[in-house]
């Protein structure tokens, strides 16, 4: 192992254990122990910062020997793919996570004042069970049994559907939410124990809207990156990974209403407690869920059981026994009162919100959990299907849109003054976008019923955000503000989901095609640079008239050799444009025409043309970068016409010869090609195309039969074995006798099997008949027989299929908006965090209670 | 105490009652959704049942079939079986890469009519998806 990675992380677990124990000590009463424990925890938090730059370092170095580094980079690695690759894989994630959970016990340390050493010794242990998995899968392990004459040259590298920049961030913010909710676990029990249980909230609150902020865009980052580069369409699948980190986020919405609720009433701490701590042990249990592989069969994302199965259940079974064994402990201790608000109050309506959070939550984590449910009854454990979670989620989503738009319109103890009336403003305007929609074409009258509520919220909230600014408190719209975003995103996910419209269509290169009222042309591949990816460029022209192009990528993955498609998207204000290339047709050749023989200097006919076969040319044998090109100079005379020097060549690499043909000027698609050359005897083949022509005869023909066409007959004189080839493969020669007039000549096709197995044939070009040539079909060694096909460019030759695309296109109304809401939900949530921020301080607590500092005024 | 009291009790029950019609209607929901993983024989037999089948991408079998708009490919078991699918969503991006497939949906008329496809990628960590609903 990389031993000052190991080390340090050793360190970190030790120093993290000896903070835990100090800690404990200085809550026995000894206050003397709280700086020893505060100097292992700085430690600690330094160790692990280090180990995260020495991982860092090993990345950007492209150091081998760690098998972490040779299995998520290479060398030809950006450097910021170099620095997301520290959180591809599981150590990685999991460091990064240590990473922000130790960093943020810094600020705790110092705000938690006297709360300090129960809140830490908690903390600790949440930040100690996370470095035990560190210890156990090591990132800085050396490859198995690694000798120095075997450190790979390059890495595995990073998977192309993470290289992406939404990928980069994804994790870190992700990681940041997560560490986040160890703070109100952390401070819930502290307060549990300590018998104090409402300064707790208060001081939780900033730290719980920061993880609602975080992992709310973590979760929306990542919906944005599975829709802009997965090519099915969709930003959430409901697969078990995404599921598990949205229901703690759900958790934490639920808490920060109430503790939002606790701060105003005095009241609900038995329910912030439980969903403190729950929302930590949802995490738990996320994590369990993603990484234990119980759901490798039901989830497209990780698999691999990765080893760390029974410490997870460990992890969970421990914290969710100190924890409610704690508030079990407790709960009858801790001061219930009950209100006496009427209905129409925000109080009773937050503990509504509160109900529908939870209910939520419950209800995407018993679908998620279902593969273990149904274990007990079910012989095999069976999943439950997104239809599920979209029918159960439509009622609630309609409920929480009721609650959300009524809410501003009441206070705390009542509903506020002109409240009716303004009530039924904003009904009227609901019902009129609810009609509206159902003009443009929304239908079904739960959709219907479930627009007009998010309209009902958007608008309420709106009104609220525009109310508070004006009374000039500004941080206090942010509420109303996250309200407008959620109420946003929720009329966004039903819009664009259910009336969503695609369709398949192939497009031929060339040919504009009517696609739900845009015309699309496929124009061809474009690859603008040797690095980029191969674009479909398709030309779009959208029923309003704008013309624009898009290009979606098909390419190959040269780790796996496989084919993979990006989508192009188009936003536009009401909708978004999407195609998704799912299958190219490159199309027929042009066939061949005709085929000559020459020698330096001869000349072949071909109809009434006459070709010349100049010379070879060698001075452009470097034109193109890494291969050997070899020209082959040809004049063209045609009656009536200049005769016309043409040059087409042969492109040799490591990969094989590529013949380049070049056009002949003045035919549309006629081109002419190099067949194959004999440099040393001075010969080449070639090959006209695109000039019409047919197979004329097509017969199959045993030794001594014949076959007449026109002035020919063509007489199969038997197999002839050849000499070995040049690739040393055994070449079967296919003479034939060709006789015209009296005239007989000898012409000879050949078939020879490539290394690789597949058959080349080289056809027989029939000397003086103006391109006719011989081509060779099935072969009958044994029978002697042989299928021959006689090509005559004078036939009309068959209309060619073009290259086309398939694409899938479709149009999916107001899925901007989902982006749009959580960019307002996001900044909502930011505003509400720098009100509450002043929170973050613990009051002291007074003397008398036996902790020995004065009291401050105010809280 | 009177109507305070005992209007708190009356939403206390309305709420009940709310709530355990929703769980009711939730759990009739959840068994009507579950998929049971099944082999490619008992998909066959289970004819219309929605359930979910897994196995490998027959390399070079996916295509665009122009008559019925969809995609087909054929998929093969770990006894080498093969069955043929059909689906009419966005083919997921990375479908080639798939070392397996999974398709929910229900057999009939001689292929496996898929609803929707998960692919796994080759990678340890990291994977991704594709389903044809919201």
């Amino acid at each position: 192992m990389y031993y000052p990675g190991t080390i340090l992380i050793w360190g970190a677990f030790l120093l993290g254990l000896a903070s835990t124990v100090c800690y404990a000590l200085a809550i026995r009463g000894d206050e003397g122990w709280r700086r020893l424990a505060r100097q292992t925890y700085v430690l600690m938090t330094a160790a692990v910062v280090v180990a995260s730059a020495v991982l860092m370092y090993l990345l950007l170095t492209h150091d081998y020997r760690v098998f972490y580094v040779t299995a998520y980079t290479d060398n030809s690695l950006p450097l910021h793919f170099l620095i997301s690759a520290f959180w591809a894989g599981q150590e990685g994630s999991f460091l990064l996570w240590v990473f922000w959970a130790a960093v943020l016990g810094l600020p705790l340390m110092r705000f938690a004042r006297d709360y300090e050493p129960r809140v830490m010794f908690f903390y600790n242990l949440t930040l100690l069970s996370l470095v035990l998995l560190l210890v156990k899968q090591d990132p800085f392990r050396f490859h198995q049994g690694l000798t120095a004459s075997m450190v790979p040259l390059d890495g595995n590298g990073l998977n192309p559907l993470l290289q992406n920049p939404w990928m980069v961030i994804h994790p870190p913010v992700m990681f940041l939410g997560y560490a986040c909710l160890a703070v109100p676990f952390a401070f819930a029990l502290a307060a549990l124990w300590m018998r104090r249980y409402d300064d707790w909230a208060r001081v939780s609150l900033p730290w719980v809207l920061l993880s609602l902020l975080t992992l709310g865009a973590a979760i929306m980052l990542g919906g944005y990156w599975s829709y802009e580069t997965l090519g099915w369409g969709g930003y959430w699948g409901w697969d078990p990974v995404e599921n598990a980190s949205l229901v703690p986020w759900l958790a934490t919405a639920a808490l920060a209403h109430g503790l939002v609720l606790q701060r105003g009433k005095h009241r609900f701490r038995r329910l912030n407690l439980v969903l403190a701590i729950f929302s930590y042990l949802l995490v738990v249990y996320a994590t369990f869920l993603t990484r234990s592989g119980v759901l490798a069969n039901f989830s497209v994302h990780s698999f691999v059981d990765l080893g760390i199965t029974g410490w997870l259940v460990f992890n969970m079974a421990f914290f969710l026994l100190v924890s409610v064994g704690l508030l079990v402990w407790r709960w009858r201790e801790i001061p219930t009162e009950t209100g006496d608000e009427p209905f129409l109050s925000r109080t009773v309506f937050f503990v509504l919100g509160v109900i529908v959070l939870v209910g939520t939550g419950l209800m995407v984590l018993i679908g998620t959990s279902a593969p273990l449910i149904t274990r007990l009854w079910m012989e095999k454990p069976a999943q439950v299907g997104p239809d599920f979670y979209n029918t159960v989620g439509l009622p609630l989503a309609i409920l929480f849109s009721v609650g959300l738009g009524i809410i501003p319109f009441l206070g705390w103890q009542r509903a506020r003054e002109g409240a009716g009336r303004k009530l039924a403003v904003v009904i009227g305007l609901s019902l009129a976008a609810t009609g509206a929609a159902a003009a443009l074409g929304a239908h079904g009258w739960l959709n219907l019923l479930y627009i007009g509520t998010a309209a009902f919220s958007i608008l309420a909230n709106v009104w609220a955000v525009i109310r508070t600014l004006r009374r000039g408190r500004l941080a206090a719209a942010g509420g109303y503000l996250s309200h407008v975003g959620v109420g946003v995103m929720i009329l966004a996910f039903l819009v664009s989901g259910v009336f969503d419209r695609s369709e398949k269509v192939r497009l031929p290169e060339g040919e504009a095609v009517d696609v739900m009222g845009y015309t699309m042309t496929f124009k061809g591949i474009d690859r603008p640079t040797p690095d980029a990816h191969d674009a479909m460029v398709v030309d779009v022209r959208t029923p309003s008239g704008k013309n624009l192009t898009m290009r979606p990528l098909m390419w190959v993955n040269e780790k796996t050799n496989q084919l993979v498609a990006n989508p192009d998207i188009e936003g536009f204000f009401t909708h978004d444009l999407y195609l998704a290339p799912e299958q190219y047709d490159p199309g027929e050749d042009a066939p061949v025409s005709g085929r000559l023989v020459l020698a330096k200097g001869e000349t072949g006919t071909f109809r009434d043309w006459k070709l010349t076969f100049e010379g070879f040319d060698l001075s452009s044998q470097h034109a193109v970068p890494g291969a050997f090109t070899v020209g082959v100079v040809v004049t063209l005379e045609r009656p009536g016409e200049q005769p016309v020097r043409l040059e087409p060549s042969v492109v040799s690499s490591e990969g094989g010869a590529t013949p380049v043909p070049v056009p002949i000027p003045g035919t549309p698609g006629g081109a002419i090609r190099i067949g194959g050359m004999d440099a040393s005897r001075g010969l080449v083949r070639l090959e006209l195309l695109g000039l019409g022509g047919g197979i004329a005869r097509d017969v199959t023909l045993a030794k001594g039969e014949s076959f007449r066409y026109g002035d020919l007959t063509v007489r199969f004189e038997g197999f002839e074995m050849a000499g070995a080839h040049e690739t040393g493969n055994v070449q079967l020669r296919v003479p034939f006798a060709v006789v015209r007039d009296g005239e007989t000549v000898q012409v000879v096709a050949s078939v020879h099997e490539r290394p690789d197995g597949t058959t080349e044939v080289a056809p027989a070009a029939i000397p003086g008949a103006g391109g006719m040539t011989l081509d060779i079909g099935r072969i009958d060694a044994e029978n002697g027989r042989v299928e021959v096909r006689l090509f005559d460019p004078r036939l009309r030759p068959r209309p060619l299929a073009p290259p086309s695309l398939v694409l899938d296109v479709s149009v999916k109304p107001l899925i901007g908006l989902v982006w749009i809401g959580t960019i307002l939900t996001t900044i909502g949530i930011f505003m509400a965090l720098l009100l509450r921020r002043r929170d973050l301080a613990v009051v002291p607590i007074p003397t008398g209670e036996g902790r020995g500092t004065t009291r401050k005024g105010g809280a | 105490m009177s109507d305070p009291v005992r209007q708190r009790r009356l939403w206390y029950v309305i709420g009940g009652v709310a709530i355990a019609g929703f769980v009711a209607f939730g759990a009739t929901s959840f068994r009507k959704n579950i998929t049971p993983y099944v082999g490619f024989e008992q998909a066959k037999e289970a004819r219309a049942t929605r359930v979910q089948v897994a196995g490998e991408l027959v390399q070079g079998s996916a295509r665009y079939v122009e008559a019925s708009r969809q995609l087909e490919f054929l998929m093969k078991d770990p006894e080498g079986r093969t069955m043929l699918v059909r689906y009419h969503g966005p083919k997921p991006g990375n479908f080639e890469e798939a070392k397996q497939v999974v398709a929910v949906g229900s057999y009939g008329d001689g292929a496996f009519e898929a609803g929707q496809l998960l692919v796994k990628c080759p990678s340890k960590y990291q994977g991704l998806e594709t389903t044809p609903s919201s």
